[in-house]
């Protein structure tokens, strides 16, 4: 085969490309890029493999059925650790998406909460608290533990759905049940009774909602402003042995979250999103979320959102790496990882800015100039003006972390299995 | 031993059943969609489990292997080599593998090349098989057909040969093609 150039006469190590995504809202920046032509205009030539599980793709990807796929955020740091799978070394250079998930509860549970307190309606921390106090009482009663069900063992929702619990002192691996379900199956699970609750991707909430099965008792959103859902990974031989494709697959998808972002476009995306190849739903379902609507109650209107879905504004795609390093937080709190290893070093070998930097670049696009940031400062009412290139980062319980201060962090958490003297040998002169 | 079974369908199934029978290993056929994977998982504690690769009980199996430390975990190298044999196994039969640590890399070794052959070897016959019936067909005409010409004109069956050739050559048009006309009107023309 001969060498392929594309139109700004770059040769691409590798023109046919196949890219894996599972069903979910935040496929969209591969849809639409495959949709609009961005691949093709960078002389890619793309095919996507719609997939059902995330370990089918983690493995794809480290055997090279796959070039590359849509993550989960965590994904490629716990499989670089080992850690809930085999170790395989990827490496992102992009994130997809921000915020996306919430929890939702079946009606029997949350006709429960909002009986203990009504404010759980609208508050994810009094749900949390007066989901404490269903679970006292249902000890003292003897009766079997409620069941929540995640996509994925190392996921960000099943980080988010313990840190939302462990915010009341709920600990999710003795007070709760916590099960592994694919996303399309979640719904029907809480029909069938199988699950009390879940944490997963829009639009199965949504989904939940409208089947009047459920109700939203908390977004990604409220429990971190900002945080990175799905982030675009390749193995990190092919992106070695690729520089060149990897690159005009990153402009591809950039451009793809730059027309994500735009609100005139989310209609457009909800209809070419819900389509069978892809998420095989009914178009005002996936819109909902889309169009920056919270569907949390039947019968009661959405609340307006619009930042529920971010594909591009706040630096959405830079990969920041303390955001890794937040993962790596969750993995030690709740023991899924327990050989210290040097943190600052490890996600600086699976996030990758300096690769998204060029990327930027090429398409005028300014970066942010540092790889970490502070998270938890930044309350939405301090934004005067709605900055494009930063946006509200607050956690549910109102920690910060400062740049370099993750074990300082980790340190209060509650609940948390992680040894921090041994961290601290390890990471001693990386902590300011 | 026990081998569990998930999601493969039952064309896949029913080649592997001979082969991990040969072995003395049990295998355990799981194809229902609806299946507790926790429960079988946890009632029946397999040495190995081939799933489907696309299969989406794939996220549940590796929560069981993070649950429990003796419960069969994804293996996607051989002693820290990767191996063409996994790889394979994944893109050509569609099979991913999980196994308790116990089970000798020798052993997985050897379960996937011989699964990766059984595999190929019977598609790589069906695919011959089916390539070369068209020229079984043109032979059982040909018979037909010189047989035709042995009866009708009392010839030997090289003079019937002969002139089957001869005829197709006059007319330049294949012998198969002059058969099947000789056995549909009776006539070379």
């Amino acid at each position: 085969m001969g060498a392929i150039h594309n139109k700004n006469g770059l040769r691409l190590e590798k023109a046919d490309v196949t890219l894996g995504f599972i069903p979910l809202t935040d496929c969209a920046p591969l849809v639409i890029a495959h949709e609009k032509g961005y691949f093709a205009s960078e002389g890619l030539n793309v095919t996507l493999s719609r997939e059902v599980s995330w370990a089918g793709i983690r493995d794809k990807v480290g055997l090279g059925i796959l070039d590359g796929a849509q993550m989960l955020a965590s994904i490629p740091v716990a499989s670089r650790l080992g850690v809930g799978g085999p170790k395989i070394d990827m490496v992102s250079a992009m994130v997809l998406d921000l915020n996306g998930n919430a929890i939702t509860v079946n009606n029997q549970l949350y006709n429960h909460l909002y009986e203990i307190d009504s404010r759980s309606e609208f508050s994810p921390l009094i749900a949390a608290q007066a989901l404490q106090c269903l679970i006292e009482e249902n000890k003292r009663s003897k009766r079997p533990k409620l069941r929540f069900g995640v996509v994925y063992p190392c996921s960000t929702q099943s980080y988010e759905l313990r840190y939302w619990l462990a915010s009341a002192g709920i600990d999710p691996d003795r007070d709760v049940e916590i099960v592994v379900i694919p996303p399309p199956k979640m719904v029907t699970a809480m029909t069938d009774g199988d699950i009390h609750g879940f944490c997963v991707g829009e639009p199965w909430n949504t989904l939940a909602v409208q089947q009047q099965i459920g109700h939203v008792v908390a977004t990604k959103y409220q429990l971190w402003n900002n945080s990175p859902e799905k982030v675009f990974a390749v193995s990190e031989s092919w992106s070695k042995d690729n520089p060149a494709t990897h690159q005009a697959l990153l402009r591809a998808l950039i451009k793809a979250c730059i027309w994500l972002d735009k609100k005139e476009n989310r209609r457009l995306t909800a209809k070419i999103i819900s389509q069978a190849a892809y998420i095989a739903l009914p178009e005002e379902t996936v819109a909902l979320s889309l169009m920056g609507s919270s569907l949390k109650h039947h019968g009661l209107p959405p609340e307006k959102v619009d930042d529920f879905h971010v594909f591009h504004r706040y630096s959405a795609n830079f990969p920041w790496l303390n955001h890794a390093e937040w993962f790596i937080s969750q993995m030690y709190r709740w023991g899924q990882l327990t050989t210290p290893v040097n943190i600052e070093e490890t996600v600086a070998a699976v996030y990758k800015p300096g690769l998204f930097r060029i990327a930027a670049a090429a398409l005028g696009i300014e970066s942010p100039s540092i790889d970490r940031k502070t998270e938890g400062n930044l309350h939405e009412k301090m934004m005067l003006t709605k900055s494009q290139h930063i946006g509200p980062n607050q956690f549910l319980d109102g920690k910060i972390i400062s740049v370099g201060g993750i074990i300082k962090y980790l340190e209060k958490q509650n609940l948390s299995k992680a040894d921090i003297p041994a961290l601290r040998l390890i990471n001693a002169q990386k902590e300011v | 031993m026990k081998l569990l079974l998930i999601d493969v369908d039952d064309i896949r199934a029913d080649k592997l059943a001979p082969i991990i029978a040969w072995t003395g290993i049990d295998m355990i056929t799981i194809n229902d969609s609806n299946a507790d994977i926790y429960q079988l998982v946890g009632e029946m504690h397999p040495e190995i489990i081939l799933v489907d690769t696309n299969s989406p009980n794939r996220d549940t199996l590796e929560h069981l292997a993070q649950l429990q430390k003796n419960a069969p975990r994804t293996v996607i190298k051989l002693e820290n080599t990767r191996s063409e044999g996994i790889n394979r196994l994944a893109a050509e039969a569609g099979i991913s593998l999980y196994a308790i640590d116990a089970v000798p890399t020798a052993l997985l070794q050897a379960l996937i090349d011989i699964a990766i052959a059984y595999f190929h070897s019977i598609d790589q016959l069906r695919y011959e098989a089916e390539h070369i019936k068209p020229i079984i067909e043109a032979r059982q005409v040909l018979n037909k057909a010189k047989r035709f010409i042995m009866d009708t004109y009392g010839l030997a069956e090289d003079q019937a040969s002969d002139l089957l050739s001869k005829n197709a050559d006059r007319q330049r048009r294949p012998v198969t093609e002059i058969a099947r006309q000789l056995l549909d009107t009776g006539s070379f023309i």
